[in-house]
């Protein structure tokens, strides 16, 4: 029988990069799964989290909870995923059995499909080099691979697996295996020039590594590295989920 | 304190020198790299790292008691031990001994707590001629500036900048800038003055509960010369430096330099119990302080930041830091733990700007030998602040409108039709304009004419959801 | 500030977290090649695990080298026994500064770390404790059968009540203030040679 997925689209997603969530569809469906889309959900809220904004968050987060009570979903952002699993706890949200079981079944694509459902063929084709940026909350909070800061052994990226598996791709890793990207939410315009700055050097890293493309498991990450690239040069970023459904 | 932090305005500034931003971030990475390559050689280091966090849990929760027991013991072995209350008492205490003891000239090593009390201009504004003996600080002293990382001082410095410095202060030759010949001439000046000083005052890496004993660690050997010469020592100490036995130091020392600087160890690790017995007259004085750390034990939700050992690896991971370089940050310890210390030890106002100097990377967490969940505890204290209103309200007010739009799908859906529907407006560079700093570096992709949900919903009318 | 009241000011309720207990040894091999590697490492020179004879030799040849005046500590004047052009500087721990103008200081050392290369220098080895640090160029004799694998292990041993100073001593002094420049004899001994001597 099929799993039921509920999919997670990050705002910026469904309206910026609605090819993404498509793509993210497309992918679950070739694994195996039923695909449901509830039109009710809008924000989990990250932004007024990130911003301190604790109320505004915890009734977002309360809506999220309401709307995927009971369901297993899966986003194409890691950060998304990472604010229901790691940080609704901390706005003041009164949480029941129920809720703590919707957090636990939130998972990001990459370890959904390879952790969960034990899929990491899709018959995709990308001859390119690429370079996975190893998004921070996916990396850091998500523990989706290895964490250059600490010596606990080898963790699998299941976004690598994943893209180790597509014809035609070369991965080329960057000098700095997990620096972060600077895109970090208001970050990006309250402090511009250090986030223009860190994104430029992200891109750099790829582009002396060799990548034509940037791929991530989080699109707010790729979103910033893509604008750099677009305006200054480099390679452009496009979201695992579209790798995996290339032909 | 240095002038209150404007880390935006600072941190703008620094990035205009584009070459200086390359190389100050690389040569800070560096460090990064090399404490990487050390842990490598410590098959425990994430044990070490847990067993650290539990013995400084232990120490925070049981102060009164090992505090107690260090002044005992300190007492007995010959301390003679002060107790100051706030930066005030400890300017006036240090500045008393001296003043007993009629001491003019006075060596002092490496104390982030002295420099976040202000000692140095208390005292010479008193007439006391102050050296501060670790190069990197003594630098940043003979060009009246604050030292902009806690275990590399001058690291904002060119290595011409330093040479024209000398040249003025010590008389090297112009132009001479080979960092060896600056650093031994460095040497010769500052040997002259450890053997004039008639006080040395030190910091302290670690206070042994079990010995009344303290512990600095040094790589050039100035607080050992600054203290086994002048015949006065004072040490000046946070309350949180406290462990419980001589054992329990090994597992510090053996985080500590490794994090700081790839080291195994420093050159020297040095255990003081007490005055010199040998030197009749010798005095040792053990100032230890307060200043905002009861305060912040008090505080549930940041205590644990007490727990810092001052070792420098979150400001050399941390990707904001490296490029903005720690003079933005506004404080004596800058960084990632100085912007979760800053709001309590200078105040939530002062320090406002600064747990929004950072993407929430999570790096400095990682690298933390005692394991302060440091970007937990800036997006903790972002909470703080927005509670306080001490974020600024435009900001607020986005969120507040941005939540109850979002709690209205209809509404939501509508607005982003109209947004794509403008967008080519929207995302012109007009001033003022709320995309403007996004839009100064980076380019937008075009809005698709239709959303995701506009597109599922026209692929599934009619039929049942999935 | 009333030392009561200070403490006061530190006072818990609630539950206290207890001290997690004694950290295990870690593991490194308690061998004198792992110390004279680690030592090499940090700009030190070790010059080998030898016998008595050997060690005079060394050190001899290490004074003719210092070309200045060469200060042993008293501990360290047994082992000298018929080298040549050394003293004992014994007012060396009640006049320091008179230690300023030598050249190369013999020390004998309590115990060695193979895990970092660090050296256990105290009052009770090293009564002119300046000597470590003022003299320009240093020459450490220690045991060869003082090696302990790790500083968990030493530490450990440390007996109390301490002596009024005690150093672990790891390689010369050093500073990389100056653009990230390694440069070796920051304030202490411009280098350091390390025997371990079999006794």
């Amino acid at each position: 029988m099929a799993v039921a997925v509920q999919l997670f689209v990050p705002c910026y997603v469904d309206q910026l990069y609605p090819q993404v969530a498509e793509a993210t569809a497309a992918v679950l469906r070739q694994a195996g799964c039923e695909v449901r889309f509830d039109e009710r959900q809008t924000c989990c809220g990250q932004p007024m989290s990130n911003s301190g904004c604790a109320a505004d968050a915890a009734k977002l987060a309360r809506r999220h909870l309401d709307i995927f009570r009971g369901t297993v979903s899966v986003s194409p952002s890691a950060s998304c995923v990472s604010q229901v699993r790691n940080h609704f706890h901390d706005l003041g949200v009164t949480l029941d059995d129920a809720d703590h079981q919707t957090m636990a079944d939130t998972f990001e694509l990459s370890e959904f499909l390879v952790n969960r459902l034990g899929v990491t063929e899709f018959g995709a084709r990308f001859p390119h080099k690429v370079g996975l940026h190893a998004s921070c909350h996916g990396l850091r909070e998500l523990g989706l691979g290895s964490m250059s800061e600490r010596r606990s052994g080898v963790v699998a990226s299941p976004a690598e697996l994943l893209l180790r598996k597509v014809a035609g791709l070369e991965l080329v890793p960057p000098t700095r295996p997990d620096e972060c990207c600077g895109f970090g939410g208001t970050f990006a315009v309250a402090e511009a020039g250090l986030s223009a700055r860190m994104g430029r050097d992200r891109c750099a890293d790829f582009a002396t590594a060799g990548a034509a493309f940037i791929t991530a498991t989080d699109m707010s990450c790729l979103m910033h590295l893509d604008g750099i690239s677009s305006r200054h040069g480099g390679p452009r970023a496009l979201h695992l989920a579209e790798i995996l459904v290339s032909t | 304190m240095n002038a209150p932090p404007r880390f935006h305005r600072d941190a703008e500034t620094f990035l205009r020198d584009e070459a200086r931003v390359t190389w100050h971030d690389q040569a800070i990475w560096h460090l990064r790299k090399k404490r990487d390559t050390a842990t490598e050689d410590v098959p425990d280091w994430e044990a070490l790292r847990d067993h650290a966090a539990a013995i400084k849990a232990h120490v925070l929760d049981h102060l009164p008691q090992l505090l107690t027991a260090f002044i005992d013991r300190a007492r007995a072995a010959g301390w003679q031990v002060h107790c100051a209350g706030d930066a005030d008492e400890l300017r006036r205490t240090v500045h008393r001994i001296l003043e007993q003891k009629r001491v003019q000239r006075v060596v002092k090593s490496k104390s982030m707590l002295t420099e976040e009390c202000g000692l140095n201009p208390y005292l010479e504004e008193r007439g006391i001629d102050l050296v501060d003996t670790d190069l990197g600080e003594r630098i940043v002293q003979l060009r009246h500036e604050p030292p902009s990382h806690i275990v590399v001082p001058a690291v904002h410095l060119r290595r011409r900048e330093i040479g024209e410095l000398f040249h003025k202060t010590m008389g090297t030759p112009a132009g001479e800038e080979d960092p060896t010949r600056l650093a031994h001439a460095a040497r010769r000046d500052l040997r002259a003055r450890f053997l004039a000083a008639e006080a040395g005052i030190t910091g302290v890496n670690f206070a042994v509960a079990e010995t009344g004993s303290i512990i600095i660690c040094t790589n050039e050997g100035n607080a050992d010369l600054g203290t086994a010469l002048p015949a006065t020592h004072i040490a000046c100490m946070g309350v949180e430096k406290l462990i419980p036995t001589l054992a329990d130091a090994a597992v510090f020392l053996r985080l500590l330099a490794r994090s700081a600087t790839g080291q195994p160890i420093t050159s020297y690790t040095t255990h003081l119990t007490g005055p010199d017995p040998l030197r009749p007259g010798h005095e040792a004085h053990l100032v230890i302080v307060d200043a905002g750390r009861s305060g912040l034990n008090a505080d549930e939700e940041h205590r644990r930041s007490l727990s810092c050992i001052r070792c420098g690896a979150c400001l050399n991971t941390c990707p904001v830091y490296r490029r903005a370089s720690g003079h933005s940050y506004g404080l004596t310890v800058p960084g990632p733990i100085g912007s979760v210390l800053g709001p309590s030890l200078v105040g939530d106002r002062l320090a406002r700007e600064l747990p929004f100097a950072s993407t929430l990377c999570g790096s400095c967490t990682n690298v933390c030998p005692v394991k302060i969940d440091l970007h937990d505890q800036l997006l903790s204290w972002r909470r703080r602040l927005a509670e306080r209103h001490l974020v600024p309200w435009p900001k607020r007010l986005a969120m507040r409108i941005g939540a109850w739009v979002f709690s209205h799908p209809a509404l939501y859906d509508h607005l982003g039709r109209w947004v794509r529907r403008l967008w080519p407006w929207i995302t012109r560079p007009i001033p003022g304009s709320p995309l403007g700093p996004w839009l100064k570096e980076r380019a937008l992709p075009p809005a698709p004419a239709a959303s995701f949900r506009q597109r599922w919903k026209k692929d599934h009318a009619g039929k049942r959801d999935g | 500030m009333d030392e009561r009241a200070f403490i006061a000011r530190f006072r818990r309720a609630g539950a206290l977290r207890p001290h997690p207990g004694a950290y295990p040894p870690p593991h490194y091999e308690a061998t004198w090649e792992r110390f004279g590697r680690m030592l090499a490492a940090v700009g030190g020179t070790f010059v080998g695990r030898v016998d008595r004879a050997s060690m005079a030799a060394a050190a001899s040849e290490a004074i003719a080298r210092a070309g200045g005046r060469c200060v042993a500590s008293i501990t360290a004047a047994p082992l000298l026994e018929g080298v040549a052009g050394w003293s004992v500087a014994h007012d060396g721990g009640t006049r320091p500064h008179a230690l300023d103008d030598v050249q190369l200081g013999v020390l004998t050392a309590e115990a060695a770390v193979a895990e970092n290369a660090a050296v256990l220098l105290s009052a009770r080895s090293l009564p002119e404790r300046a000597l470590a640090f003022l003299a320009q160029h240093l020459l450490v004799l220690v045991p060869a059968n003082t090696l302990v694998p790790d500083l968990v292990t030493a530490q450990s041993r440390l007996s109390i009540p301490l002596p009024q100073h005690l150093t672990w001593m790891s390689g010369p002094s050093k500073t990389a203030d100056i653009e990230q420049t390694l440069v070796i004899g920051a304030h202490g001994s411009r280098s350091l040679m390390v025997i371990a001597y079999e006794d």
